[in-house]
């Protein structure tokens, strides 16, 4: 998005999304919106068919408006501009800065309604405004369907209840509901990033949207490091993500990153300095500009071993302070076996076992697979399980296993858990080998 | 399921809203109030403005 028309790139980008989403944005977003938030009086569960009609005719009656593209999507979106603005419920928004081009950014931060709890204006915005389905937003939440289903019903019921308005923020209003706007973006942002099978164009529009989501609230709110911190994160995820996924996964496995395509070093460098410039101009830390810089610190490793581990642990101990959360103290633990030591690593994810059994409950979470008896070969370098090479007599059970960390960096190995997205390591509980009786009994 | 929700003034700063009713139940109501509004917006901006009032449950009336 560099270096191009920013004009320019918000009509071809809202263009393509509507021309490609339409479908999954119930129709017309403000519309759907408008009818779950209560504004105007349309029934539930009518309002899809209605909005439909009513995007047909509109389309056909009104034409484009500004900023819409003329296009048979721009049916839809004009639409959506037309019905809004004159929506009786709705008085015109007073913005601080230059009103944001893009529709979306406003219903992001419309639903994002503090009377809603946070959970709550995630779901909702994401099922409203970026039209991703419960299954999306559950795995986004690690969470069941039926939790997702639930919230989403009682926001609804909530908002109609509560007469909780559909009216875009004043600028007053904006930095309280920025934490969930952001939420909002980084979701949209790893739905598209992690989507597998079927629809990778799709997918790949998700994280276009949402990087340019990002960058267009960047430059709304230069006053918010946060903003960029997730600009940065976005962008530096995309940088290293060409040069992860794909077939590489073995040299991943092996322990190194493998090769990096031409360009990604100068994004990488770009988003850094991004991230730098607005760290050290506000010096107000936060989980996102945190987690940009443990992405910083991997996009600028020569190689897997030369990653800067130590500054990594105190990164991730920075952030389990403001966001405490057990897969991000997994990532911790596996920061610290190669800054420390395996033995130190296994020493914390001690305590890890319980609280991450509870989220494998949820979807997207590989199952542990039980420990295996038997030989295994060595994670990294051809290094066997730490311990089990002394030959001593193990107890049985839990006490005498050894885990030896296996760092599987795979597209769908990469989890949320609240607003954190970290590449998750398998954990792989294994047997010590037998080694001359040294087994168990 | 409730429908409430709270306003906390902090002194110096925006107050801050959140979904629920009050439930640090060993405080003492000091007032009852009910206006008509035509959402909760307006409730908010409302109570925002009443003295002496740090916290402010909201609940819509049947």
């Amino acid at each position: 998005m560099t270096g191009e028309n920013p004009e320019q790139v918000s009509q071809e980008a809202l263009a393509r999304v509507v021309r490609d989403h339409a479908g999954r944005l119930a129709a017309v977003p403000g519309l759907a919106a408008r009818r779950l938030l209560g504004g105007g009086g349309s029934r539930p569960g009518r309002g899809r068919d209605r909005a439909a009609a009513l995007a047909g005719r509109r389309g056909a009656r009104t034409g484009p408006t500004r900023g819409c593209s003329p296009s048979p999507a721009g049916a839809g979106s004009t639409c959506c501009a037309a019905r809004r603005t004159t929506a009786p419920s709705s008085p015109s928004c007073t913005w601080a800065e230059p009103v944001p081009k893009d529709d979306r950014l406003r219903l992001i931060f419309t639903c994002c309604h503090p009377a809603l709890s946070r959970e709550a204006q995630i779901a909702l915005t994401l099922r409203v405004v970026c039209g991703l389905s419960t299954a999306q937003i559950a795995a986004a939440f690690l969470v069941p369907e039926t939790t997702v289903a639930q919230r989403l019903t009682r926001a609804k019921r909530k908002i109609t209840e509560a007469g909780i308005p559909y009216r875009i923020p004043d600028g007053d209003d904006l930095p309280e509901r920025l934490e969930g706007a952001l939420a909002v973006i980084y979701l949209l942002f790893n739905e598209g990033y992690l989507s597998s099978g079927g629809a990778r164009a799709q997918a790949r529009d998700l994280v276009d949207d949402a990087e340019w989501l990002a960058s267009l609230l960047a430059g709304l709110m230069p006053d918010e490091p946060e903003v960029a911190g997730l600009l940065a994160l976005i962008r530096l995820h995309r940088a290293r993500g060409a040069a992860r996924f794909d077939d590489r996964e073995a040299a991943r496995a092996a322990g190194r990153p493998g090769p990096r395509p031409g360009g990604t070093t100068r994004r990488s460098r770009a988003a850094t300095a991004l991230l730098v410039r607005a760290a050290r101009a506000h010096r107000r830390p936060g989980p996102y500009q945190l987690q940009a810089a443990i992405a910083a610190c991997h996009a600028e490793a020569e190689s897997f071993e030369s990653t800067d581990w130590p500054q990594i642990v105190v990164l991730y101990d920075m952030l389990l302070h403001l966001a405490p959360s057990p897969i991000t103290r997994l990532h911790r633990a596996i920061a610290l076996r190669y800054a420390a030591s395996p033995e130190a690593a296994l020493d914390e994810l001690k305590d890890l076992d319980r609280a991450l059994d509870d989220l494998s409950a949820a979807p997207r979470h590989p199952r542990r697979p039980a420990a295996r008896a038997g030989p295994q070969p060595g994670g990294q370098g051809g290094r066997r399980a730490g311990a089990g090479a002394d030959h001593q007599p193990r107890p049985a059970g839990t006490a005498g296993r050894t885990a030896e960390l296996e760092l599987t960096g795979s597209r769908r190995g990469t989890y949320l858990h609240d607003r954190t997205l970290i590449d998750v390591a398998v954990l792989k509980g294994v047997e010590a080998e037998p080694d001359g009786g040294g087994g168990v009994r | 399921m409730h429908t409430a929700t709270t306003m906390r003034l902090r002194r110096g700063d925006e107050p801050v809203v959140t979904d629920g009713p009050f439930v640090e139940g060993k405080e003492v109501v000091t007032g009852f109030a009910e206006v008509e509004v035509a959402d909760l917006d307006e409730a908010l901006k409302m109570a925002r403005s009443w003295p002496a009032c740090p916290i402010v449950e909201i609940r819509p009336a049947s």
